[in-house]
């Protein structure tokens, strides 16, 4: 490698010392909570740490906050999950209360499926829930939704389409 | 998402055309009477190409995970509201185009949540329970259905804080005590000397309404707002803003009701369902329904079934923990 090339990427320690605190900054514009900040900030770190790219000199702070973005709204993604699972585990008699394991098992289950649904539209995401989860049949979902059976048919379709891509294309 | 994808290798990606085809095979299968004869038609289907043999093998690796990640789940009536839900608050924050690219589909590993645990607190309610509380200066706090309250008081401060749920705080009998009593809650703070007042912590917001005295607010930004008596006001991500009063009675709860003035049928029915376990769903066709009315809430399931007397309703449950509210057929 020419020293030239060397000089048009930044060294990972370069990179902390100067971007550290600044992205830390920008982290807790999104989050008000200054540790949830610090913590991505050092997560982000990590996932250019991992990357087997070096860091070009051009826009290096677009690059920490394109990453840092998908945290953030990985987080959120999180505790908007892990919220909801709460609420919806108060509902439940205590005799079907999972134990601490069972629930962060749960939780990781849920958060795989949701990423998986998420870009579907709310109707075709409920319809396919009914059906895979629930196990309705689609009369008794175009009952719910007050739509046709057909309809409910399409939007389970969509929604295997959807995971399919997800599951078999490489993008 | 789980693992690499060795069919990509092999393969460029498959057509819309062919892999419908394959997911409306699927669909068929799972709703024939006939079984054996959709059998052989897709065995048949399968044949005519290679790429429709690819996609049904496919489709069936993709059923075979789906399956087991939605067996892992086990309750159904615990998942599914669950999922909803996460969907709609990420369409809300899409929305607020706080989602610009979402770069990664698989979660940072090892990542953990800060996330407040309600057994964790000083006093909790479980669905459906009321608990008052007299506090060591004197005030009366009461706390609503799922609720978690923290109680630490100081030389300087009386501190309070709600993690999740509703609860009213009367100071009035506690004005002799020098320090502030502060309330604090996800998004912003209360301060008073004396004043009684309900705060409710919702998804995005904290809705605060004071019923009398005064009252500071204080939002995450700092940014204060001084609230009177009879005032309605909401603190979330972008401050303090007064609102108007909603279809429910935000302080009837404290004397065991549900007050309300036209609310739509759906929102009553969320509104309930926060006192009873279970899932109660709303059919589309009756979720605008209006209804006005005093309700107990001692007993939600006795309240549910008289709906029907006022509204052209009928309750189904389809378990004791899934109840649906639909049109009467």
């Amino acid at each position: 490698m020419s020293a030239t090339t060397l000089d048009t990427h930044i060294p990972l320690d370069t990179l902390y010392h100067n971007h550290h605190g600044w992205l830390c900054q920008w982290l807790r514009g999104k989050l008000d909570c200054p540790q949830q900040a610090a913590d991505l900030a050092q997560d982000t770190f990590v996932r250019i740490l991992v990357r087997s790219e070096p860091v070009a000199n051009q826009a290096p702070r677009a690059l920490l906050r394109t990453i840092a973005r998908g945290l953030v709204i990985d987080h959120w993604r999180r505790s908007a999950l892990e919220r909801a699972y709460l609420e919806a585990l108060a509902q439940l008699p205590e005799a079907h209360q999972p134990s601490a394991e069972q629930h962060h098992e749960t939780l990781q289950t849920l958060e795989h499926i949701a990423a998986m649904l998420e870009g579907l539209k709310p109707r075709v995401r409920t319809a396919f829930l009914l059906y895979r989860l629930g196990g309705l049949t689609h009369g008794a979902i175009a009952e719910q939704l007050g739509v046709s059976s057909r309809t409910v048919e399409r939007h389970v379709a969509t929604a295997m389409l959807h995971c399919y891509r997800l599951r078999f294309d490489d993008r | 998402m789980t693992g690499d994808t060795p069919a990509a290798a092999t393969s460029k990606s498959l057509p819309d055309s062919v892999v419908r085809a394959a997911i409306h095979w699927q669909l068929r299968l799972e709703t024939a009477n006939d079984s054996q004869l959709v059998r052989r038609q897709i065995l048949a289907w399968c044949r005519r190409a290679p790429e429709n043999a690819l996609a049904w093998q496919q489709l069936g690796t993709l059923q075979q995970e789906l399956s087991a990640s939605l067996d892992a789940l086990g309750q159904p009536e615990l998942a599914l509201p669950v999922l909803q839900r996460a969907g709609t608050d990420l369409q809300r924050r899409r929305t607020l185009k706080l989602l610009a690219a979402t770069l990664m589909l698989a979660g940072p590993a090892g990542y953990t949540v800060h996330q407040h645990s309600p057994w964790r607190s000083d006093f909790t309610t479980g669905t459906g329970e009321r608990r008052t509380l007299e506090l060591a200066d004197g005030s009366r706090v009461m706390l609503n259905t799922n609720s978690a309250l923290d109680v630490a008081f100081d030389t300087d401060w009386r501190q309070l804080t709600l993690h999740q749920g509703e609860v009213m705080v009367d100071t009035l009998g506690a004005t002799s005590d020098p320090r502030p009593l502060r309330l604090s809650c996800d998004f912003g703070h209360c301060q008073t000397r004396g004043s009684r007042f309900v705060v409710r912590q919702h998804e995005h917001y904290a809705q605060v309404v004071v019923e009398q005295g005064r009252l500071q607010l204080l939002g995450m930004s700092g940014r204060g707002q001084e609230a009177g008596a009879g005032e309605s006001w909401r603190l979330d991500k972008h401050g303090v803003s007064q609102t108007g009063n909603g279809a429910l009675e935000p302080a009837a709860w404290t004397r065991g009701m549900l007050v309300v003035d036209d609310i739509r049928l759906a929102e009553f029915a969320a509104e309930l369902a926060r006192y009873r376990r279970g899932y109660l769903g709303v059919d589309q066709q009756v979720a605008n329904l209006r209804l006005s009315g005093v309700f107990q809430l001692d007993d939600p399931d006795a309240l549910l079934a008289d709906l029907p007397l006022v509204l052209p309703i009928e309750v189904r449950s389809r378990t004791r923990w899934w109840t649906t509210l639909t049109a009467r057929g």
